[in-house]
Parts: structure tokens; sequence; C-alpha cells
């Protein structure tokens, strides 16, 4: 219907209820840091893009409840993220629900696909060592600590003195000076 | 799910192509919904089959297109406000539009659920989810946590009605589904033995094929019911 790519999350998701693509830049939009989160907690590559595909077809399902404001877009992607690895640990298999309502077949991977995937959340991975060396040390430190090397906050904090609620700031700040590098670099 | 497919080449690509294609199909059975209107959605009474009428209440609910529906004529008074015969209201989707949902009591002593709102040409649309004696909802408050009224099936949403014991301060849904709980305040029907009730309704943005609809679809969820004193009980769907 048009060019989407400069909407912000809530209005793709409003749209969706008009016009598939809306939910097509959405999924574009964070389909990396989802498939990121879920393989950076363990999950084998295969296993991470089954769920990936479950919280998308929740988000889908769920598109016209989301209240812009409540929490950003991406947080509440990754909640559901993480409500659905949760219920994977309990049930020892990925939900179908959402993907059942929604009549989407269950996809299965060649190998060459899911290395494909591995290359694309390594080429990831570098994108942020690399931006991360324009950050003050102490904001660099924490986003990598987390983000690369997926350390929890507390022991993030514990290594380098400070309080949780401090690290927590620094990756946050980190991570927004890295998005606007990047907004800026797409340009 | 229904099929399974391999992917040999882009895997994210084909999640994305299967999750278009699937916002796709919801954007064309919505917009058949539409145009078939109400077509497809069935009320089923749960609760006793009374009709409510002009005749069962004298004062005016609050909300303008019950009071329409039921004929309620307050002299200057369009909006009393306060505790009195009826609850406070609630604002839930119904289909493609809002209503307004409201508990009464009734002169002949028993308790209604009527849900209404106004078309644009100010006529009032509606309908009644039963009117059981007072006593028989006090009595199954007590024995099971609740009392169900009516229900809505369609394509893109299940709600069911029901009253609560005054003291529930909070519900959670047990079942599968995307579950809003919406719920009045305490409301005391305006009685000697009224106990204080709190209206709910329950709501499920479901995305059902039509093909799949059937009287067989559970039209509410166990409710898990958190008391005021900090006691849980489960109250069994409809």
């Amino acid at each position: 219907m048009g060019d989407y790519s400069r909407l912000p999350d809530d209005e793709l998701l409003r749209l969706t209820a008009v016009d598939r693509e809306a939910f097509g830049e959405f999924y574009d939009r964070h389909v990396t840091a989802v498939l990121a989160e879920l393989r950076g907690r363990g999950l084998p590559t295969d296993e991470a893009l089954d769920l990936t595909a479950e919280v998308f077809a929740n988000a889908l399902l769920a598109s016209r409840r989301y209240r812009p404001g409540e929490a950003p877009a991406r947080a509440w992607l990754l909640g559901i993220a993480r409500n659905k690895l949760a219920h994977r640990h309990r049930r020892m298999g990925v939900e179908a629900t959402a993907r059942r309502r929604l009549g989407m077949p269950h996809l299965t991977y060649s190998d060459d696909a899911l290395e494909r995937v591995e290359e694309l959340l390594d080429a990831e991975s570098q994108r942020y060592t690399n931006g991360a060396a324009a950050l003050p040390p102490a904001e660099r430190e924490a986003v990598i600590a987390r983000v690369i090397e997926e350390r929890d906050y507390d022991e993030i904090a514990a290594a380098s003195g400070v309080s949780p609620a401090a690290v927590r700031q620094r990756v946050s700040r980190g991570l927004a000076k890295l998005a606007r590098l990047g907004r800026e670099e797409d340009r | 799910m229904s099929a399974t497919r391999h992917v040999e080449a882009d895997a994210l690509a084909a999640v994305r192509a299967e999750l278009v294609g699937a916002a796709g199909r919801r954007i064309s059975r919505r917009r058949g919904r539409r145009r078939t209107a109400l077509l497809v959605a069935v009320a089923v009474l749960l609760a006793a089959a009374t009709a409510a009428t002009a005749a069962l209440i004298d004062s005016s609910t609050g909300v303008p297109a019950v009071d329409k529906l039921l004929d309620v004529d307050v002299p200057g008074s369009r909006h009393p406000a306060g505790p009195g015969a009826a609850s406070e209201s609630l604002r839930v989707p119904e289909g493609d539009h809002m209503t307004n949902v409201v508990a009464y009591y009734a002169r002949d002593g028993s308790v209604c659920i009527t849900s209404a709102d106004l078309k644009r040409g100010g006529s009032a649309r509606g309908s009644f989810g039963g009117c059981p004696p007072l006593r028989d909802v006090n009595r199954r408050i007590l024995r099971r946590g609740g009392y169900w009224f009516g229900a809505t099936l369609g394509t893109d949403q299940r709600a069911s009605k029901l009253l609560v014991a005054g003291d529930v301060r909070s519900i959670r849904p047990l079942d599968d589904g995307d579950w809003t709980v919406h719920m009045t305040a305490p409301w005391t029907p305006p009685t000697r033995g009224g106990r204080p009730l709190r209206l709910v309704v329950v709501v499920d943005e479901v995305d059902i094929a039509e093909q799949e609809l059937s009287t067989t679809t559970p039209l509410g969820p166990d409710l898990e019911l958190t008391h005021a004193d900090g006691h849980k009980r489960v109250l069994r769907g409809p």
C-alpha cells in the first residue's frame, strides 16, 4: 500500500488490520533482535527460528490490542518472546497455538538455510561490536557484556563494582546511541 | 498446524511470507465479515430466558442506549448518578462496534444484564442476557463463585457476561486465548438481601475460521477469582 519504512512501530501495528505489508515491515525491523534474544538464551538455531515464528504469530494476533505508550513495540515483542521461552521450558517443546490459529504451516529448514541465519546473527553481533567502539568505555563494556557476551546484569554489576541498576542504565544508553548511529548510517 | 513445509534457502524470508500471508487472510476475513455484519454471530442464553422488558425497571440505568432499549423514561434526569437500580456500565467491544453492558435490579426481584448501544440514527440495538431471581444469583455465587449470564460467539470474538461477589479483587482467565477482563466496581441491588456484586465481561479476540465455528467452541474460560482476603477459587466456564 505504501512506504512503511519511515512509520513508527505502533503505526505499523495499527495498519496491520488493513494492510498485510505493514506487518511485513514490522517483522523486517525486529526479526533479528527476537532471533538473537532466543538464540542468546541457549536455543539451537532451528528452535529459535520456530519460536520466532510463533512470537510474531502472537504479535499478529495481538496487534489490535497493542497500545502505544505502554511499552515500546520491541520491548513488547521481546516480552512475548520471553513468555514463549518460559512456556517452552515448562513443557519441553515450542508452542504452536498462534500459528495454528492463523493456519500457518510448520516450517522445517535445510542445513544451508540454518547456516545463513547463523551468519546473519554473527554479522549483527559484529555490527554491535564495531559500533560499540564509538561508545564511552563504561557504556561500551556494559553493552558488550550484556548483548554480545549475554551475561546477567547482576554478574556484570559485580564485575564492574556498580549496582545492577547502573549497568542497566549504561546498557540502555549505549543501545540507544547505537540505534541512533545505525539510523544515521542507513541514511 | 495444518501442514509442514521444508525451506531450502532463506529461512527468514519463508517465515515472513507465511506471516504476511496470514495477515492478509485475516484482513480478507474481516472485510467479508463486515459485509455480512452479524450474520455469523450467535447469541447463546445461558441463564433463565426471561425477556427484560420496559415494565421491569422504573428508574434509569444511567446508560441512554440501555434506557432506550428498556423504554425507561425518567423525567428531568438523563443520567442519574450514584448507586441505584443499576450497576455502573462497562464499555466493551462487540463485533465491529462498542457496546455498553449494565446489570440492574428489576421490579419483580430478578437481576438482569443488558447490553446496548445507539446506532447512527439514534435507535438502540442490544441484547438481554437473562433475568434470574436475585436469590438464585446469590446462592450460585456462594456455591460456585459466579453466575454466568449470556455469551456471544463470532469469528473474531467470544465474550461472556457474569456476576461475581463484590469482594472479588481480580480475575485471571485460565484457558488459552487472548482474554481481557472488564469489571465494574461493587454494586448492591437495592433490596433487602441484596449483597455487593460485580459485573464482569470477559472478551477473547479469537480468530476462528467460519467453518470451525460450532456450538462446541467453548464460550468462556475457567476463571481464577481472587477475593479481598486473598483466598482464590476457580469458577468453571459456562
